[in-house]
């Protein structure tokens, strides 16, 4: 690509600025981003969900004045109404409630696995691309290898070896996903590495841990932030499959991909049971991908208008 | 080039043989294996197991087992089906084209839903149609994917009785009957496009406008041609390189990846072999589809890293 | 259930009259009625007593019932011809009978193959079916038996009394490793006498032969096909052939398996053209194909009834069910070794909501272990168990447990009655559940690990390492069932002398009235013991389409297709 060529003069100047994050150049990317109305309500969208979750015990005591494990056979099915906001279940729970509960589990194993996939991803990813060599060669191959293997069989193998607490969980849906950051991350790390102030860097005598960190780290970030995004998006929808292939959070906890699965199994009779768990998980990805595609777009100092 | 070539596909091989003895021990470190839902107690006695434990070759250690198997693998055998008894090749090459017909569709249709998409969204960029059109890629994308299909099979098989609830075609219709065949494929492919859309346009998208700054670009407007002919002809041409580089990454997800979808519509490829196979530890009909899938793997990093070098002439091949 | 128990007794009848006429089956022309059922809404008037502002006061309302009524229908056969599709859930492991080990390929084998002996739908007896006679030694331990002459396999040899030795002892080889090895293996050989007439030699007189020989897994394979090869990797597979009324067609792996009729069945060409089965692995897929009627005979779930009730073109056929919900518990735990801390978890369950809600209603609640429709069933097993949360807390604290410290928790010197329940993904959803709330209630708490079936099957009955577990127990008919109760066999470290002996006595000897007053015994003996929680049996539930006709359910529904027709019977109606 041509662009290239004049992009790296240009770009000099934006790294210089760049590589000592000024307050201007966060408040540009702040104003860039505010002028996102869609990503600036999928925010306020995530943020109430994240509020919904955290606070929901108080709200099942409080507000809905049910338990989310109480079961009671004599109560099963029932339509929304004004003791059941959103009805009950197959076993005659509230379904408000446990979607509430539901929230902390599928959130909190989403921003988990995100976690865990972008810190040992990211990491190995940042020191296979920065030293190169026989190292990266060696990673690559693990990588390669781990991304060989069909991601369903590892999956329901790693799952077999693991009580499935939403913590292991998490971390099982991680460990799928770190490789793809790493890749992404390495190559972020390569396009940097190339650029002149680096070698300069290097020239000087500063050492190895410092240039990643001060310099080549910030400058991946921005990929980082949105990756994060996109991640904790797949890492729900992974949950839901978990639940769907059986290898999901374990009875009677609820979460949004368990109780969606459950709602299938009596879709033509209670059709209106899959729509909170799925409602849920589509707003939250949709506003995270949206959220992560703002942030992209705001922090990327190409996209200047 | 060819050098190139030749000497990624040498390096693969330490690679895929490191591939298929992960997968081995991985396989054999898990709890549970073939044998156990037949030992469910009133079923079988303690001297069919053990014939039985002989017969599938499940009494000798790990390692041999291994070896049994990569010198099967040599010749150009992939073993039976522990629960089939058929030679795993055998199955692989008949739920093969069921697969590729329902993600090649799929494939086809998310790059024109995309790349309609991303040029739109580029050319109108920042009005409404704009946001809405992300937003409309990205939310085929964020459903899951057998919630959408079961309300969909809901809405449009069981309740208008217009499509089929799956399968590959219906039974007692010939296999080149187009319009059945067409009946059963639409819903499948589409809801499985959906998560490609998403992808494809925003990279369209983003592509196009960073090409749209490019000073040859600026020339162009500057000669007077109109924007969207300028676009089509050198913009559009330009971003879509890369989507080769995309499409190459897909490929392992082309024969594989499409599991939850073909359980819902009863569709019958690759992804529910290795889905069986797995929860039923039928090691073979996993090391089988465990190779191939590696294969496809090392192919479409090769597919795609030589086009990244095709396109960004930064990128030497090493 | 009355009616369907009329219906029942009819159609025996018609068919003891038909069968005493003479010795072998032929096609009879069973009075074949359908039971339907019909939603018919009644309006009643019904006098309720209300409180109104603190008195008491006789109020009429108008109830509005939908209600199900079951109508008696003879439908109308049309002409021969059509095709029936059978939804499975799974695919087909094998088309060799004596390899088979799931009900999914034993559907298809049924309808493909013969055995020497079947066992009647109704009556639930062997009945000869290739054999036509048979003489038993004095000592019981040999029989011989006479073939039918007029039997062909698919590809035109006939079948002959080489063919049942081939097949016989293909059953016994260990190295095919059947389901029936270990229930056939007191056969010490198989002699050809001529070519219809060949002999079998047990080693010990041994009861329940004729009705292993009737099992789908111990039909007859074609020798001239078979010979010298190696079962478990034969082409065979790929295209079998058996005697049966329909032919292997085709067998697309994953997809469908298609058959169709058999010209020249020894019982006359069935009045079907072909029979499909297709493979839908989504249980809610394969309602809806029932309802679309891509799928016109299926298996569901309790918990699928409702969904498929209301539609006027799908017809439940329910049968009672050969398993069990249990729960086992490690016995080698000392806290489970407490019988009265064993009868308070049973007082705490409530187990005719639980069959009511999670089934249905389609189940029932039994103390014994022996299903109820064996004749070996005892109705008056005592003790029984309905839900007393009272009784249960009272056993407990005799035994020792009570809630010191108010937590809601039992415990007993010190340690707090926790334990955990294993259990697999594709149970009942709500029944662990629903066990865990009531042991709440009682002070227990348990939680639940849910397992993939291979892995639980492995933790539960190979690594035995678990507090308790659940799981949906099936039993064979006859109930002689050492692997299950047996000391030093059974998963759950049960072990009784007694027990083991009384059912050694039951099976010396074949006068079943003695053999029954030993089982009864039993029953009783582990209904007090509990050693293991035997909660309810479920029905096992059929959708079948009304354009077709299979008859009903039948109690021996191990497969599929096991209906009160027979498969060369089956038609298609005209509507």
């Amino acid at each position: 690509m041509e662009a290239t060529g004049q992009q790296s003069s240009k770009s000099t100047s934006t790294i210089d600025a760049s590589m000592r994050p000024t307050e201007s150049l966060v408040r540009m990317t702040l104003l860039r981003f505010w002028r996102d109305k869609a990503a600036v309500v999928a925010m306020v969208v995530l943020i109430v969900f994240a509020l919904l979750a955290a606070t929901a015990p108080w709200l099942s005591e409080n507000v809905t004045h049910h338990e989310p494990n109480l079961l009671d056979l004599s109560k099963r099915f029932q339509l929304p109404s004004k003791v059941h906001w959103l009805g009950t279940d197959d076993v005659g729970r509230d379904v408000l409630t446990r979607l509430l509960y539901g929230a902390r589990i599928s959130l909190g194993i989403g921003l988990l696995a995100a976690m865990v996939a972008i810190s040992f991803g990211g990491f190995v990813g940042a020191v296979s691309g920065y030293f190169g060599g026989f190292l990266d060669d060696l990673i690559n191959a693990v990588i390669n290898t781990l991304l060989s293997v069909p991601t369903i069989f590892m999956l329901i193998l790693l799952a077999a070896f693991v009580r499935p607490t939403p913590a292991m969980i998490a971390v099982i849906i991680g460990s799928i996903g770190w490789m793809g950051v790493a890749r992404l991350v390495r190559g972020g790390v390569l396009a940097v590495k190339a650029r002149d102030y680096i070698l300069a860097a290097q020239v000087v005598g500063a050492d190895n841990r410092r240039i990643i960190l001060q310099h080549i780290l910030p400058n991946v970030s921005s990929t980082i932030i949105v990756v994060l995004y996109i991640d904790i998006a797949g890492a729900i929808l992974s949950e839901s499959s978990l639940s769907f292939l059986g290898l999901g959070v374990q009875p009677p906890d609820p979460s949004w991909g368990s109780m969606l699965q459950n709602s299938l199994s009596y879709l033509f009779r209670a059709p209106y049971l899959i729509f909170p768990p799925g409602l849920a998980i589509f707003f939250t990805v949709l506003c995270l991908y949206i959220l992560g595609d703002g942030l992209r777009d705001a922090l990327d100092p190409r996209l200047k208008e | 080039m060819t050098q190139f070539v030749v000497r990624r596909l040498v390096q693969s091989i330490p690679v895929l043989f490191l591939i298929t003895l992960f997968s081995f021990i991985l396989m054999y470190s898990s709890p549970g294996n073939f044998i156990n839902p037949l030992e469910y107690p009133g079923e079988m006695g303690q001297e069919e197991m053990e014939m039985l434990l002989h017969n599938l070759g499940l009494d000798r250690p790990w390692y041999v087992q291994y070896g049994d198997w990569m010198w099967k693998l040599i010749h150009l055998d992939l073993g039976r089906s522990f629960k089939f008894r058929q030679p795993v090749k055998d199955m692989i090459a008949a739920r093969l084209p069921a697969t590729l017909e329902l993600t090649v569709t799929s494939l086809l249709l998310a790059l024109v839903f995309g790349i309609l998409i991303g040029v739109l969204s580029a050319i109108y960029r920042g009005t409404i149609f704009d946001g809405i059109s992300r937003v409309f890629a990205v939310a085929g994308h964020a459903v899951p994917i057998f919630w959408l299909g079961l309300i969909l099979i809901w809405i449009f098989s069981v309740t208008l009785r217009w499509l089929p609830t799956g399968g590959i075609k219906s039974t007692g219709t010939e296999a080149w009957d187009l319009w059945d065949r067409f009946k059963h494929l639409i819903l499948p492919a589409t809801i499985l496009s959906f998560g490609r859309v998403a992808n494809f346009s925003r990279y369209v998208r983003g592509e196009l406008l960073e090409v749209i700054r490019q000073d040859y670009i600026r020339t162009a407007r500057a000669k007077g041609l109109m924007e969207r002919v300028v676009l089509m002809r050198h913009a559009l041409r330009n971003a879509l390189i890369p989507l080769v580089t995309v499409l190459g990454m897909n490929l392992r997800w082309l024969f594989g990846g499409a599991v939850l979808t073909e359980t819902i519509f009863a569709w019958p490829g690759m992804g529910r072999l290795i889905v069986n196979g797995a929860f039923q530890r039928d090691y073979p009909v996993l090391m089988g589809t465990t190779l191939f899938s590696a294969v496809l793997v090392i192919v479409g990093n090769l597919v795609a890293d030589i086009a990244y070098a095709w396109v960004d002439p930064r990128i030497r091949l090493e | 259930m009355k009616r369907l128990g009329l219906l029942i007794s009819l159609i025996t009848i018609v068919s003891l009259l038909a069968a005493c006429a003479t010795p072998t089956p032929e096609i009879v022309e069973k009075v074949v009625t359908q039971v339907v059922k019909e939603t018919v809404v009644q309006k009643e008037v019904v006098k309720e007593t209300v409180i109104i502002e603190g008195t008491p006061q006789v109020v009429e309302k108008e109830v509005t019932k939908v209600v199900e009524v079951e109508k008696v229908v003879t439908p109308t056969p049309s002409a021969a011809g059509g095709e029936i599709i059978f939804g499975v859930t799974s695919d087909f492991a094998t088309t060799i009978p004596t390899l088979s080990r799931d009900s999914t390929s034993a559907s298809a084998q049924y309808l493909m193959y013969d055995g020497l002996f079947r066992i009647d739908p109704v009556e639930l007896v062997p009945i000869p079916w290739l054999v036509t006679d048979w003489e038993v030694s004095d000592d019981q331990l040999t029989y011989t038996f006479n073939l039918r002459d007029d039997v062909r396999f698919h590809d035109g040899e006939p079948l002959t009394a080489e063919d049942a030795k081939f097949s016989i002892e293909a059953l016994i080889d260990p190295y095919n490793s059947s389901v029936l090895l270990g229930r056939l293996n007191v056969i010490t050989g198989v002699e050809v006498l001529d070519t219809y007439t060949f002999q079998v030699v047990l080693e010990q007189p041994y009861a329940p032969l004729i009705t292993f020989l009737a099992n789908t897994g111990a039909q007859i394979l074609p020798k001239h096909l078979l010979e010298g090869e190696d079962l478990l990797a034969t082409d065979f597979l790929n295209n079998p052939v058996g005697t049966g009324p329909f032919k292997f067609k085709e067998w697309a792996g994953g997809d469908h398996m298609t058959l169709v009729a058999n010209e020249d069945y020894f019982l006359g060409r069935p009045r079907l053209d072909s029979v499909v089965f297709r493979i839908v692995p989504d249980s809610a897929s394969l309602v809806a194909a029932l309802k679309t009627g891509e799928v016109d005979i299926s298996g569901i779930g309790a918990r699928d009834i409702p969904q498929v009730q209301g539609d006027p073109h799908l017809q439940v056929i329910e049968m009672p069910s050969d398993c069990f919900y249990t729960i086992g518990a490690n016995l080698s735990q000392e806290r489970f070794q407490d019988k009265r801390v064993r009868q308070a978890i049973m007082y705490s369950l409530p187990r005719e909501q639980m069959v009511a809600e999670l089934l249905e209603g389609h189940g029932y609640v039994t103390d014994s272990y022996i299903l109820r429709h064996s004749w070996a069933y005892n109705p008056d097993t005592q003790p029984v168990y309905r839900q007393n949360l009272e009784k249960a807390k009272e056993l407990l604290a005799e035994a020792g447990w009570v809630d010191t410290d108010g937590d809601g928790v039992v415990e007993k010197d010190g340690e707090p009655f926790k334990f955990s329940l294993l259990s697999y993904t594709s149970i009942t959803p709500g029944y662990n559940e629903t066990i865990q709330q009531s042991l709440k209630d009682i002070g227990i708490q348990m939680d639940i690990q849910l397992l993939d079936w291979p892995t639980f099957l492995n933790k539960a009955f190979v690594e035995k390492e678990y507090d308790s577990f659940t799981v949906n127990m099936c039993v064979p008919l006859d109930p002689h069932n050492p692997t299950v109760w047996g000391c030093g066999t059974n998963a759950f470290f049960f072990c009784s002398e007694e027990f083991d002996e009384m059912g050694m006595k039951a099976v010396a000897t074949t006068d079943r009235e003695e053999r029954k007053k030993y089982y009864f015994e039993m029953q009783n003996f582990l209904a007090e013991e509990q050693v293991r929680f035997l909660l309810y049996s479920g029905t096992t539930i059929r959708v079948v389409n009304t354009r077709v006709v299979v008859g009903q359910g039948s109690p021996r529904n191990y497969t599929l297709a096991s209906f009160t027709l027979w498969p060369h019977e089956w038609y298609l109606v005209q509507r």
